[in-house]
């Protein structure tokens, strides 16, 4: 009768498991050695971190002191922004000067023909109140306003006076 | 209760007990730790980054602070103060309005000045209503001049009436006036420089006519342009 081969363990039934797990102990202690390394890790990082910021909080100290220490510039320049954008509530808004264009207009006048009175609103309208000579002064002076551009003129009236003269009041823009 | 969970465990497995309970330890402890160190390092990552934007502004805002011309600088909010002043401008306006009439040969007859203040900011409205006369040129020059005068004015109405070379004129002005900023901003706040706009405004602020009496002088302090000064 042929032997046939079997394997015999004769060593105690905690020695069995104790090898099946003999991996156990090596495994244990890598991976503690890499939780370790990986928290070694993290604490250099934060004291890298916390060096970092040390660093930058002394930096901010001095460009604050350095701040500080030019206030007055910092005082004259947000008061001269201040009252320059509350001028620019005047200068911007303001129709442009309406006596320029009066002047013009009464300068340019043809002859025979005087300002008797003129208004300038804010809106930039100008009335302009006149005593002609002659219907001439008037085409001559109408022709002119034509020539300026861009002006609009609205004829408000036309009366011919008794004494033969006229009086038109114009509004112009 | 511990002992009843032991006398469970199989006798050959009992020698793992105390080493696998140090390993979950260690493993439970190094987490525990690691997490609160990662957090820790979260939260300083925080701060430095908002100290580098700290630091960068501030660094840009002493740049412009130490570029700038302490004495020019001066000159012009002077001069800006005393195009909007910080009180009341009724006395520095008529001053002014006096000085450019007698200026310019015409002659103030009248005054009406009536205040209204704006309730959702600071800022005051003068309205001036001003009478004059003299003759058109003058009257002219006069109207023409308003816009280099200081305080500032805005012109809204005009209405004149001319008699052989003579004008009579009422004029409507409207100022304004606000009290000077009281406090600065914080160290890192950011802070706006003069645009190409606001430089012109300014240079041209410079140019306005001051009234030489002694009553606008009065009024508007020397030394309120920089209430910042100690």
């Amino acid at each position: 009768m042929p032997l046939s081969k079997q394997k015999i363990n004769l060593l105690q039934q905690d020695l069995v498991v104790a090898t099946k797990f003999r991996h156990l102990g090596k495994i244990s202690l890598i991976t503690s050695a890499v939780y370790v390394f990986i928290v070694m890790g993290l604490f250099s990082v934060l004291f890298l971190t916390s060096r970092q910021k040390n660093s930058l909080e002394t930096l901010a100290a001095g460009l604050t002191r350095d701040v500080q220490s030019l206030k007055e510039t910092e005082g004259l320049l947000v008061t001269l922004k201040n009252r320059l954008g509350l001028s620019k509530l005047i200068l911007g808004a303001a129709a442009p000067t309406p006596s320029e264009f009066i002047e013009k207009q009464i300068k340019s006048l043809p002859e025979g023909m005087e300002v008797t009175s003129f208004k300038a609103q804010e809106d930039g309208t100008i009335t302009l109140s006149l005593r002609a000579q002659n219907s001439l002064s008037i085409t001559k002076f109408i022709n002119t306003l034509k020539e300026q551009n861009p002006v609009t003129v609205v004829l408000n009236s036309l009366i011919q006076l008794e004494d033969g003269t006229y009086s038109l009041s114009v509004n112009i823009k | 209760m511990i002992t009843s969970i032991v006398a469970k465990i199989p006798l050959a497995y009992r020698s793992f007990i105390l080493p696998a309970l140090v390993l979950v330890s260690i493993l439970a402890f190094s987490l525990t730790i690691g997490r609160a160190v990662w957090e820790k390092i979260v939260q300083e990552r925080g701060v430095v980054s908002a100290l580098q934007t700290d630091n960068t502004k501030l660094l840009a805002k002493k740049e412009i602070l130490a570029s700038q011309d302490n004495k020019t600088l001066l000159i012009k909010t002077q001069a800006a103060v005393d195009a909007i002043p910080a009180e009341i401008p009724a006395l520095p306006t008529l001053a002014s309005l006096n000085f450019l009439a007698t200026q310019t040969g015409v002659t103030v007859t009248d005054f009406r000045i009536t205040e209204r203040k704006d309730k959702k900011s600071e800022t005051s409205y003068l309205e001036m209503v001003v009478n004059f006369e003299g003759i058109t040129a003058s009257s002219l020059t006069f109207l023409n001049e308003l816009k280099n005068m200081a305080p500032l004015v805005k012109v809204i109405e005009i209405t004149s009436t001319v008699q052989t070379g003579a004008t009579r004129s009422k004029v409507t002005l409207n100022s304004i006036w606000s009290p000077l900023p009281k406090e600065l901003g914080k160290p890192n706040s950011p802070l706006e420089t003069l645009s190409k706009a606001d430089e012109e405004v300014a240079n041209k602020l410079l140019q306005l006519k001051k009234s030489k009496s002694k009553v606008a002088e009065g009024s508007v302090p020397q030394g309120r342009a920089n209430p910042f000064a100690l």
